[in-house]
C-alpha cells in the first residue's frame, strides 16, 4: 500500500505537486493520469524517496521509502527504461541491482525468464530496443517480488504483443493481492487495465475514483439514431424532451432520452429507424473533461473540443 | 543497536559487491585502465634507457639524480590522469543515464552508496597502482643497473616512493569520485579533475616563487613529494606533509560530496 499525505513539491515559485493525499490500495490496478507537467513523475519520485518533498509525506507499506529495510522487497519500480549503462549486459545490470539488495542470482534468472529476456541476457543493453529496455526495467522492478509495483509509462515503445503481455502481468499482480500504480498516456490501454484512477492536474488531485464511475460521470453518453426522415424525428424527439443534434452524415445524436423511448417515439411518428446505438463515454472523453482546465501545455488552436 | 549495525553491515557488503560488479562489467574499466597502465609503464621506463652511465655524470647531476622518484614523474602522470577520469566516470556515468536512481532505490541510504563506491574504487585503484608502481620501479632499476645507477627497495626512501605512488593513484581515483559526485556531469567533472591535476600546476609554475606555498598543494607536487628521495624544497612537500595533504583533500571533498548526495534530489 502507498499513502501520500498532503504531499507537496515546490521548485522556486512553481508548485509541481500540491497537497496531494491519496491511498493506493492492494489488490487492484490504480491508473495514474494527468497531462504532461502535471506532477506525475515528481509524485512517483517522492514516493520512492528520490525527490525530497517540500511538505507532507509519502509512505510505502507504512514507512517512508528511506526507512525501508529491504526496499526492493517492499516496492518495485520502473521509472526510466533508459536508466541503464549501455555497455553492461542485461544480466549484469540486474545482478548489480540484486547484489545491492541481497537478492540471489537465481532470482535474476527467474525475472529474465519472466520478462522473456533470457536469450538476450548476455547482450549489451546498448543494443536493446525501447521495448526490450522496458522489459528489462520491469524485470528490475520484479526482482524483490514486491507487494507494491510502481510503473511509469511501462508500455511506451512496446509492440501490441508486449502491451498485451504487460496488461496480463499487471492484472495478474493485482489479482495476487499486490498494489499496482500505473501511469500511462494511452487511454484505451488504461481503460482495459486499471480498476481505479487517480487523476491529477497542475499537481492537484482531480479525481480518485473507480474506473467505471469516472467514465460514467462524463457527460458524453448519447444515443445515435439513423432514420428515414431525420428532420421529422428530430423535432419529435426534441418535443419529447430530448437534446438532439445532427451529425455530419445526417444521423442524430440524442441525449436525455433512453433508446427504448426513442424507438417508441419513432414508431408513433411512423418514422422508420435504421440504426439505434448507445454510445458510451470513453475514458479518453472523461479524461479530457476532467482535465480541461488543468492542461499545462496546450497547442494554441487545440483540436480538443 | 546491534541488529541495526548488522543490517548496515549487510547493506554495505551488498552495496560493495554491486559496485564491484558495476566497475568490472563495463569496457571503460576492462580496456581503458590496462591501456593507461601500459602507456604509463612504457613512458615511465623508456627515458631511463637514454640516461648516461654513472661515470659520465657530473657530481652535481649525480646528487640530484633520483632513480626511485623519476619512476613516478612524466609517464606515470598518464595513468594518474586516466585513473582520475575513471574515478569521476564511476559515478557520473550513473548520473548521466539516470541509473543512480535505480541504485538509490536498492540502497536508499545514499551515504552507504557513496561509501561502497569509495571502498571499491579506492581498493581497485590502490591494487592496480601498487602493481604498476612496483613493476615500473623494478623495470627501471634493471635498466639502471647496467649504468651503475640502480637502487633497491631497501635503499632509503625507495619503498616509500613505490608505496606512495600506488597510494597516490587510489587518492586520485577517490578525488575523481568525490568531484564526480559533486558535479554529476561527466564533462564538468573531467574538466575539474584535469584542471586540478594539470591546470593548477601550470598556474603555480607560471607564478614562480610567489606561489610556492600553493604549489605544495597541487597534486603533481604532492605526488613528487611522496616519491622523491632527494629531499623537500620550498615548493615540494615532505612525504609526511604530502600524505597529510592527500588526507585533507579527501576529507574536504568527501565531506562536500556527502552533504550534496544527502540533500539533493536524485
Amino acid at each position: 500500500m502507498i499513502e501520500t499525505h498532503e504531499l507537496t513539491k515546490r521548485y522556486g515559485p512553481t508548485t509541481a505537486v500540491d497537497r496531494l493525499s491519496v491511498v493506493i490500495r492492494p489488490g487492484r490496478v490504480t491508473g495514474f493520469l494527468g497531462p504532461n507537467g502535471s506532477g506525475k513523475s515528481t509524485t512517483l519520485r517522492m514516493i520512492l524517496g528520490l525527490t525530497r518533498p517540500t511538505g507532507g509525506h509519502a509512505l510505502v507499506g507504512g514507512r517512508p521509502y528511506a526507512a525501508l529495510r529491504h526496499p526492493l522487497h517492499e516496492v518495485g519500480a520502473l521509472l526510466d527504461p533508459g536508466a541503464v549503462h549501455a555497455g553492461r549486459t542485461a544480466r549484469d545490470h540486474l545482478r548489480a541491482i540484486a547484489l545491492a539488495a541481497g537478492i540471489s542470482s537465481a532470482r535474476v534468472d527467474a525475472v529474465l525468464e519472466l520478462t522473456g529476456l533470457t536469450t538476450v541476457s548476455r547482450r549489451r543493453v546498448g543494443g536493446f530496443s525501447l521495448g526490450m529496455r522496458q522489459r528489462l526495467g520491469i524485470a528490475a522492478a520484479l526482482l524483490g517480488d514486491p507487494p507494491v509495483l510502481v510503473l511509469d509509462e511501462p508500455i511506451n515503445g512496446l509492440d501490441p504483443e508486449g502491451i498485451q503481455w504487460i496488461r496480463t502481468l499487471v492484472r495478474g499482480m493485482a489479482a495476487e493481492g499486490r498494489a499496482v500504480l500505473l501511469s500511462s498516456h494511452l487511454m484505451a490501454e488504461m481503460e482495459q487495465t486499471a480498476d481505479h484512477l487517480v487523476v491529477i492536474g497542475r499537481g492537484r488531485l482531480i479525481a480518485d475514483t473507480g474506473m467505471a464511475e469516472f467514465v460514467r460521470r462524463a457527460s458524453r453518453t448519447d444515443v445515435l439514431v439513423r432514420a428515414a426522415d431525420p428532420a421529422r424525428l428530430a423535432s419529435v424527439l426534441a418535443r419529447a424532451g430530448g437534446d438532439v443534434s445532427s451529425e455530419a452524415d445526417g444521423a442524430l445524436a440524442v441525449r436525455g432520452l433512453a433508446p427504448r423511448r426513442i424507438g417508441d417515439l419513432a414508431a408513433e411518428a411512423d418514422v422508420a429507424v435504421h440504426e439505434l446505438a448507445v454510445r458510451g463515454a470513453t475514458l479518453e472523453q472523461a479524461y479530457f473533461e476532467a482535465t480541461e482546465h488543468a492542461v499545462e501545455y496546450r497547442a494554441s488552436e487545440g483540436g480538443r473540443r | 543497536m546491534i541488529r541495526g549495525a548488522m543490517m548496515r553491515g549487510a547493506m554495505m557488503r551488498g552495496a560493495m559487491a554491486s559496485e564491484w560488479l558495476k566497475l568490472r562489467s563495463v569496457d571503460s574499466m576492462r580496456v581503458t585502465l590496462p591501456l593507461a597502465c601500459a602507456a604509463s609503464f612504457a613512458l615511465a621506463v623508456l627515458p631511463f634507457a637514454s640516461d648516461p652511465d654513472r661515470s659520465a655524470m657530473s657530481a652535481g647531476r649525480l646528487a640530484r639524480y633520483d632513480p626511485a622518484g623519476y619512476c613516478f614523474s612524466g609517464g606515470f602522470l598518464v595513468v594518474v590522469l586516466a585513473v582520475g577520469v575513471l574515478g569521476t566516470l564511476s559515478v557520473t556515468s550513473e548520473y548521466g543515464s539516470g541509473l543512480i536512481g535505480t541504485t538509490f532505490l536498492a540502497v536508499p541510504r545514499r551515504r552507504t552508496v557513496l561509501a561502497a563506491k569509495a571502498a571499491v574504487v579506492g581498493i581497485a585503484a590502490l591494487l592496480a597502482g601498487l602493481v604498476l608502481s612496483l613493476a615500473t620501479f623494478l623495470t627501471a632499476q634493471r635498466i639502471l643497473s647496467g649504468k651503475h645507477l640502480a637502487v633497491g627497495l631497501g635503499d632509503p626512501g625507495a619503498l616509500r616512493a613505490v608505496l606512495g605512488a600506488g597510494a597516490f593513484l587510489a587518492v586520485t581515483a577517490l578525488i575523481g569520485l568525490a568531484v564526480g559526485t559533486l558535479l554529476r556531469r561527466a564533462t564538468a567533472a573531467t574538466a575539474a579533475v584535469l584542471g586540478l591535476y594539470v591546470g593548477a600546476n601550470l598556474v603555480t609554475g607560471a607564478l614562480g616563487d610567489a606561489a610556492d606555498a600553493a604549489g605544495r598543494w597541487t597534486p603533481v607536487q604532492i605526488l613528487k613529494g611522496l616519491t622523491s628521495t632527494r629531499g623537500a624544497s620550498a615548493s615540494l612537500p615532505s612525504p609526511t606533509a604530502a600524505a597529510l595533504e592527500c588526507l585533507a583533500y579527501l576529507v574536504v571533498l568527501f565531506g562536500l560530496a556527502t552533504l550534496a548526495i544527502d540533500r539533493r534530489d536524485a
